[in-house]
């Protein structure tokens, strides 16, 4: 029988506290994203920047990208309305899909890191980092990346609204 | 198999390794009758009559099945008369447990501790305690730990361990040779054949905290940067007999919080889903800044939340510490 691996088992620790919380750089994909309203996720504070719906869409679309790579998927981009789908946060309805998605989406990813086996983490996939274990590491500074980036808009959004 | 039964079997899978070899070394008769009931008990997981009563062939009660496995007739089939003894019993060894217990809080050398126990069922397997320092400039010890298992059998080993520690820790020997020493003593009394995770710390008042972890969830630490925890591992108690184990010292400045917690916290399950140490530590990040008691209460309550209105099927502990200068 294969085994998971002790290595898989920490990337999807560091994955589960990149996106629920205890992470060492501060909020988590989750916590930044706690009390933003639709109205503040549907905002564009800053002229020219993504919104906080936009992020979190984004974040969702890459962590299912990875999920689908890891399953083998020949993924290699995006089209624009998929990498920062637009009206993610249209109604309050349309907003909850958004996060109903994203958490969705994590929680595949996660199970799928979790169950790497040794072999498995070493495997090759497509994209700019050639194995499993690449990325996963790149889905873990995505997720810090675009939590501060969230952070600071959804703070500039509820400040303007 | 659903599965509990595949958590059943993987747990007697491994209580029946330890158990054959502890058997074999020793060739105790208990242990052998033991080894029978685990075998039993596996043989009706393959068969699908595992949780079905011998006597009447109705599913046994979950929080008797849960307390333990091996268990074959259902409360319903036992007389009234046995029925109250039992209960007599469990009333009466919950008692002595909560005896045990430390004050629900503390504040001690620029300490403030509070805690939260709650058994599944009447007794727990988690264990929970401090031990006071024995003068001026002495550290304080705190223990968390969670014996495998549930129920009675579980409580027994807890007050066992209770006793292990309230005899041994003292600050004149390193934590790291207490804890190994607990551990000689505990596999001996169990015979290699249950296990507990144990998280001892000693607390100087200075504010510094030596830590040796045996197996147990990682302790959260939460201040005004975010909410990480803190690494470093060594084997459970009672799974070899010559473990050794190492103390980490961390350093706790005023406001900072430490959670210690049992795995009723991290592994709860909602749809099949696990709580994790990702909500806990979200959790403790929100309520950090509030009184420890307050702060305990509004982690358990984040808890029921998520598994809305389903059951613990485990025993909760949480254990607040705060540096207060």
């Amino acid at each position: 029988m294969l085994e998971t691996d002790p290595a898989a088992a920490r990337l999807a620790d560091q994955l589960e506290r990149s996106f629920r919380g205890g992470a060492w750089h501060g909020p988590s994909v989750t916590e930044a994203l706690d009390g933003v309203d639709a109205a503040a996720a549907a905002a564009r504070p800053l002229a020219g920047a993504h919104t906080v719906a936009e992020l979190a869409g984004h974040v969702a679309a890459w962590m299912d990208v990875a999920a689908r790579r890891i399953g083998g998927e020949k993924v290699l981009d995006l089209p624009p309305e998929e990498d920062f789908p637009p009206d993610g946060a249209a109604t309050p309805e349309t907003w909850r899909r958004t996060l109903d998605r994203l958490d969705e989406t994590y929680r595949r990813l996660h199970a799928l890191v979790r169950d790497l086996t040794a072999e498995g983490l070493e495997a090759p996939v497509v994209g700019s980092d050639p194995t499993v274990r690449g990325l996963v590491l790149g889905v873990l500074q995505h997720n810090a990346y675009h939590a501060g980036q969230i952070v600071i808009l959804a703070r500039a959004a509820q400040g303007a609204g | 198999m659903s599965a509990v039964e595949e958590r059943v079997r993987a747990e007697l899978e491994s209580r029946r390794e330890r158990l054959a070899g502890a058997a074999a070394e020793r060739g105790e008769q208990r242990l052998v009758e033991l080894l029978v009931r685990v075998d039993s008990a596996l043989e009706q997981l393959e068969h699908g009559s595992w949780g079905l009563c011998a006597a009447c062939a109705v599913a046994i009660e979950p929080e008797l099945l849960a307390a333990d496995p091996l268990v074959s007739v259902c409360l319903e089939c036992l007389s009234e008369e046995d029925r109250r003894a039992l209960e007599r019993d469990l009333e009466g060894a919950a008692r002595v447990q909560q005896r045990l217990l430390p004050p629900p809080t503390l504040e001690h050398d620029g300490w403030e501790l509070a805690w939260l126990w709650e058994p599944r069922s009447a007794v727990s397997g988690d264990h929970v305690d401090v031990l006071p320092a024995g003068g001026e400039d002495e550290p304080l010890h705190l223990l968390v730990g969670d014996v495998a298992g549930k129920g009675v059998a579980a409580s027994l080993l807890q007050t066992h361990l209770h006793a292990l520690f309230r005899a041994l820790a003292t600050p004149r020997v390193g934590l790291a040779s207490v804890v190994g020493q607990v551990n000689r003593l505990f596999a001996q009394a169990t015979g290699l054949a249950s296990y507990a995770t144990l998280i001892a710390a000693r607390l100087h008042p200075d504010g510094a905290v030596e830590l040796v972890n045996a197996g147990h969830p990682r302790p959260l630490v939460a201040d005004r940067r975010g909410v990480r925890p803190v690494e470093g591992a060594g084997l459970p108690l009672g799974m070899f007999r010559d473990s050794e184990y190492v103390a980490h010292e961390l350093r706790l400045v005023a406001g900072q919080v430490l959670l210690l917690y049992t795995d009723g916290l991290t592994e709860a399950l909602a749809g099949g889903e696990e709580y994790g140490v990702g909500r806990a530590a979200a959790a403790l990040r929100r309520h950090a800044g509030r009184p420890l008691a307050e702060l305990l209460g509004a982690c358990r309550a984040e808890l029921e939340d998520f598994l809305d209105g389903g059951r613990r099927d485990d025993d909760l502990t949480l254990v607040a510490l705060r540096r207060t200068r």
